[in-house]
């Protein structure tokens, strides 16, 4: 975290001296179109357990989904129950009787009209109260920026992970962020959550919403190597984030918590 | 044992080459130091050529150098880099001492004409291949970016010696690594030679005399990086008079102060440089709280303490200070300390022996009251070692010795305050001992043909206390074991053999050959392409095996047009071992187990490099061209495929041209192309929890656009006086402002999330800068 903290601090400092960005074209190679597993189980009824299909797409297109539709997607609770998630919309599947509990593994099964056969599974873990949402100063080179710092407090012994998904205004702010418990175990969490771009700049009257997930190990390296490495920023060598999903796709299948807290910026 | 009889075998061939001689007529020896008259330095790498005769050497790290002859009349030169040459005519009767002074040469009254050698880097005679050698004085007209000079830089102009990135000073030499470059200061180990995060190097040109960088067919005494070696020399201080140097420029004040303690005999030197971009920033309300500088101070003393032996004591002490409104604050730099003396036992006989501290850390904190955290690494090395230079007969000459350093590694420690998120973490301390003996044997069987024989045992000791861990190929613990201090945890050792050949075609041109092995035993573990403070470095372990490389490499060497212009072509092929990179989505910031977050695999490099110099007249300068290919194949990366290596680039080709205009304006330039770099762009696009994501499905198989740049340079001479002297310098970097690309981004557009835009940030347009240099 706080080699991030350099590198935006460095990047600052490069472009107030000298640096200039540029937009440019660039010829790309495409890669034959990948299945993509977009799924979660939570614990609330409002995110509710959707399972999203679709492939990858040309770079240069929009960002518009590609949908993977037709197949048969299942979600076993540990052994138990086995339900069943219709297409609800193009390449969007979804049971909204399936409402996910923690310590429970959840089994993803999805077989494609191809007859490919996909699996998944997750367990949910204890859910980790996310207490407070606070507006704080954050310095950087040459100005002081305005950051969100979720307040939560570790609960003791290791094996606690997080995620964080931020809301500006109503809009999903592209940055993920993942915490493990490694330095912070049965403590309380005071990390501001630093946007890494410039055009996300909080200002007074921004309605700021944060979203917690408590996550398992898998999905704590899936979007910590994501925000390493799949951003299109150059903080590490690119590569693609590390998957939980067996066969030929993907992507992410997550059983987590879901809270939400909301605070405007002063 | 297998190492037993390697020394054995190695001994017994040193004493074959010169055992074939001994009965043969009895050698008598000229020795004795080369210096610079006017100020005393001795002089390093000096050429001391027999006239109509085959025989020659060069001086060493110290001035010293040794010939045998047999009994004859000889008409002798002694010549160096920017210095006049000396002839001396000798009756050698019996083993004779000839110290030389070598007067500056007189550009200005002699119209510009030095004859001899005056590189001493690529030459033609010898066996010694894959080096290059600057002088300061060779490279203070060229320019460079922010008008710093710079050695680092200035080297990345040579064949072979690539740039990290626009405006750093990290070098990748033939396809290695940043890390697999030793870069050692007065013997002293520099684990971080970068200021400013590469923009800079930690080497202050007004402190420093010289640089030899061997590529390739490192001598055996040289061991533990597997790429290169960057021997640089401090100055040792005018012994003739006290002087004052120094320089105001736009990033950095320079302030030299040496002079004599006893005349001719012993000397001090210190220089000290200090960036004071940070007091212009203070001007600025917005940037008051900031802190953004660096320094650093070279100290040298030495002196004679009789006719055969002198003591040199140096130091370096360097620090960069980069802070935040008080509330972030980070620091870092290297200290290092060398004692050295030098014992002449007789004519043939030289001694040094060495005793270095290096050390390098780094320190992190925040403070908001809070979260108070520091975060704090440190690297520490104690060497002694010992080298012994043999001159046996005019046939042989026997190098030979030992090394022995103790790392101590804090790899990482975190505390904080009470109220702080963090709780406090110290990371094992990590000992090890890395220690070499070696041998090598000059020998000159005939007049055309040079053979060194040479090898150097290595090895590394692992040593406890602390925990150890046992990993599977997934990289996940099996089992932690604890060792107390003073256990052996995992012992190394390699044979490392060092062979080259050397054959004169005629007098003017030679063709070399040569197989060099080098262990690397210390490695920099880092995730991203640019140099940052917190690399860490980590030591062998019982996991991290040591780094080997093979190098095979051929060379063509040749004076033409009158000894006026140099030709050389070397082509290499290495093979590597061992090389690490980490596992995807590793995570490396104090991470206990940090070696189940690497991969290691296989490393190969190839190419041929061109140069052309100019060596003497009113332009001199050289072409430089470089076609090469480096390539990585790691399990887990890349289908486990082979891959290029981020050091990959197919062309590179440097030009440097001086143009002396007039007694009073020196004019440069230098122009570079280059491949752009080896990088890994998207093949495919997602969306995953509302996140754009990027599908990558072959590692650095795209490019970056090829680089290119101009710069221009000027110096000129103000006033000189019988005391002082004192210069302008001008340069324009990136003349003709070329956008080079830096990084390249891929990013949801700020208006309409829904499209993607590509950019490309570029670092330097049109950098202009004038510093002002005296000396009195």
């Amino acid at each position: 975290m706080e080699k991030k903290y350099l590198i935006i601090a460095v990047s600052v400092l490069l472009f107030s001296m000298t640096g200039c960005e540029k937009v440019i074209d660039l010829e790309l190679k495409h890669a034959a179109p990948v299945i993509v597993v977009d799924g979660q189980v939570t614990n609330d009824l409002t995110a509710g357990s959707v399972v999203k299909l679709s492939y990858t797409n040309k770079v240069k297109s929009d960002n518009s989904i590609v949908p993977l539709t037709g197949a048969n997607v299942t979600i076993q609770e540990d052994n138990g129950a086995v339900y069943s998630l219709p297409e609800v919309s193009t390449g969007v599947y979804q049971n909204k009787g399936l409402v996910g509990s923690t310590n429970k593994t959840y089994n993803l099964r999805v077989v494609t009209t191809d007859g490919l056969t996909i699996t998944s599974s997750s367990k949910m873990p204890v859910m980790v109260n996310f207490d407070s949402l606070v507006v704080e100063d954050f310095p950087s080179f040459g100005k002081v920026i305005k950051v969100v710092t979720p307040y939560f407090n570790d609960p003791v012994g290791t094996g606690n992970n997080y995620t964080f998904f931020m809301y500006k205004n109503g809009r999903l702010i592209k940055d993920a962020f993942a915490f493990d418990d490694v330095f912070i175990e049965g403590r309380k969490s005071t990390f501001p959550l630093i946007y890494s771009r410039e055009a996300d700049e909080f200002k007074k009257g921004d309605v700021i919403d944060v979203v917690m997930n408590c996550v398992d190990n898998a999905n704590y390296k899936y979007w910590f190597s994501f925000s390493q490495s799949s951003t299109g920023r150059p903080f590490a060598v690119p590569d693609n984030p590390v998957s939980n999903i067996k066969g030929k796709a993907i992507g992410i299948f997550s059983a987590h918590t879901y809270q939400k807290r909301t605070v405007t910026v002063q | 044992m297998n190492i037993r009889k390697t020394v054995k075998a190695l001994f017994l061939l040193s004493f074959f080459c010169s055992a074939g001689n001994a009965i043969a007529q009895k050698n008598y020896t000229i020795s004795g130091s080369i210096k610079s008259k006017n100020n005393g330095e001795s002089i390093i790498g000096a050429s001391i050529k027999v006239l109509n005769s085959n025989y020659g050497t060069t001086s060493n790290e110290y001035g010293f150098y040794s010939i045998s002859l047999l009994p004859a009349t000889y008409r002798i030169v002694y010549s160096a880099i920017g210095k006049s040459p000396d002839t001396i005519s000798i009756n050698l009767v019996s083993n004779t001492e000839k110290n030389i002074s070598l007067a500056d040469a007189n550009y200005e009254l002699t119209g510009i004409t030095i004859t001899g050698n005056r590189s001493s880097g690529r030459s033609v005679t010898g066996s010694q291949m894959g080096i290059e050698r600057l002088s300061v004085q060779e490279t203070k007209n060229i320019p460079v970016i922010f008008g710093e000079k710079d050695l680092l830089k200035t080297i990345q102009l040579l064949p072979g010696i690539k740039t990290a990135g626009d405006g750093s000073s990290g070098i990748f030499v033939r396809g290695g690594s940043t890390d697999q470059n030793q870069i050692i200061l007065d013997e002293a180990n520099i684990y971080n030679a970068a200021h400013l995060f590469g923009f800079f190097s930690t080497f202050n040109s007004d402190a420093v005399k010289d640089i030899a960088v061997y590529k390739g067919g490192m001598p055996a005494q040289y061991g533990g990086r597997l790429s290169s070696v960057l021997d640089i020399r401090m100055n040792e201080g005018n012994n003739q008079h006290t002087a004052v140097s120094g320089s105001l420029g736009l990033i950095s004040a320079k302030l030299n102060i040496e002079g004599p303690i006893q005349k001719n005999k012993s000397s001090f030197l210190i220089t000290g440089r200090r960036t004071y971009a940070d007091v212009f920033l203070k001007m600025d309300e917005k940037y008051k709280g900031n802190q953004l500088y660096f320094y650093d101070l070279n100290a040298k003393l030495n002196y004679e303490l009789g006719k055969k032996d002198k003591l040199y004591l140096s130091g370096y002490f360097g620090k960069d200070i980069l802070g935040f409104n008080n509330q972030f604050k980070t620091n870092w730099g290297n200290g290092t300390g060398t004692l050295r003396w030098n014992h002449i036992f007789n004519s043939r006989l030289f001694l040094n022996t060495s005793l270095i501290f290096s050390n390098y850390n780094y320190e992190f904190k925040v403070r908001n009251g809070t979260n108070d955290i520091r975060i704090f690494s440190q690297i520490r090395d104690w060497n002694l070692k010992q080298d012994y230079q043999y001159s046996i007969n005019n046939k042989n000459n026997l190098r030979f010795g030992w090394s022995g350093i103790y790392h101590i590694i804090r790899p990482g420690e975190i505390t904080a305050n009470a109220t702080s998120s963090i709780s406090n973490k110290v990371q094992d301390k990590r000992f090890s001992y890395e220690n070499a003996v070696y041998a090598s044997n000059v020998f000159k069987p005939t007049k055309n043909l040079t053979v060194t024989l040479g090898a150097r045992l290595s090895g590394f000791n692992v040593m406890g206390g602390g925990s150890f861990f046992n990993i599977d190929e997934n990289g996940t613990i099996k089992d932690t074991i604890k060792y107390e201090r003073g256990e052996v945890v995992k012992s190394y050792y390699n044979l490392e053999p060092r062979i080259a050949v050397g054959f004169m075609l005629n007098a003017a041109s030679s063709i070399k050959a040569s197989f060099t092995r080098n262990a690397q035993y210390m490695h920099q573990i880092t995730n991203s392409n640019g140099s940052s403070p917190l690399d860490k470095w980590a030591s062998t372990s019982n996991i991290i095996k040591p780094q080997i490389s093979n190098q095979f490499s051929v060379g063509y060497y040749a004076n033409v047009l009158m000894n006026n212009y140099e030709f050389t072509a070397e082509a290499y092929y290495k093979e590597m071992e061992n090389v690490l990179d980490y596992r995807n989505g590793a995570d490396l910031f104090l991470n206990e187990t940090v070696e189940a977050q690497l991969l290691f695999g296989t490393g190969r490099a190839y190419g041929l490099e061109l140069m052309l110099k100019k060596k003497t007249g009113i332009i001199t300068g050289w072409i430089s061209y470089t076609l090469s290919k480096s390539e990585r194949k790691i399990n887990g990366i890349n289908n486990n495929k082979w891959y290029n290596a981020t050091q990959d680039r197919t062309h590179d080709l440097s030009i440097v041209g001086i143009y002396q205009l007039s007694k009073k304006w020196t004019l440069s330039g230098n122009f570079v192309f280059y491949t752009g770099n080896a990088v890994t762009l998207p093949t495919g696009k997602y969306q995953v929890n509302g996140q754009t994501a990027y599908y990558y499905d072959s590692r650095n198989a795209d490019r970056m656009p090829n680089y290119h740049r101009l710069d221009l340079g000027a110096t000129m001479q103000l006033k000189k006086t019988k005391k002082w002297t004192k210069e302008l310098v001008f340069s324009l970097y990136n003349v003709y402002g070329r956008e080079n690309a830096y990084t390249i981004n891929f990013k949801d557009n700020k208006e309409n999330p829904n499209v993607i835009e590509i950019t490309q940030t570029s670092l330097f347009r049109w950098v202009p800068s004038v510093s002002y240099n005296f000396k009195f």
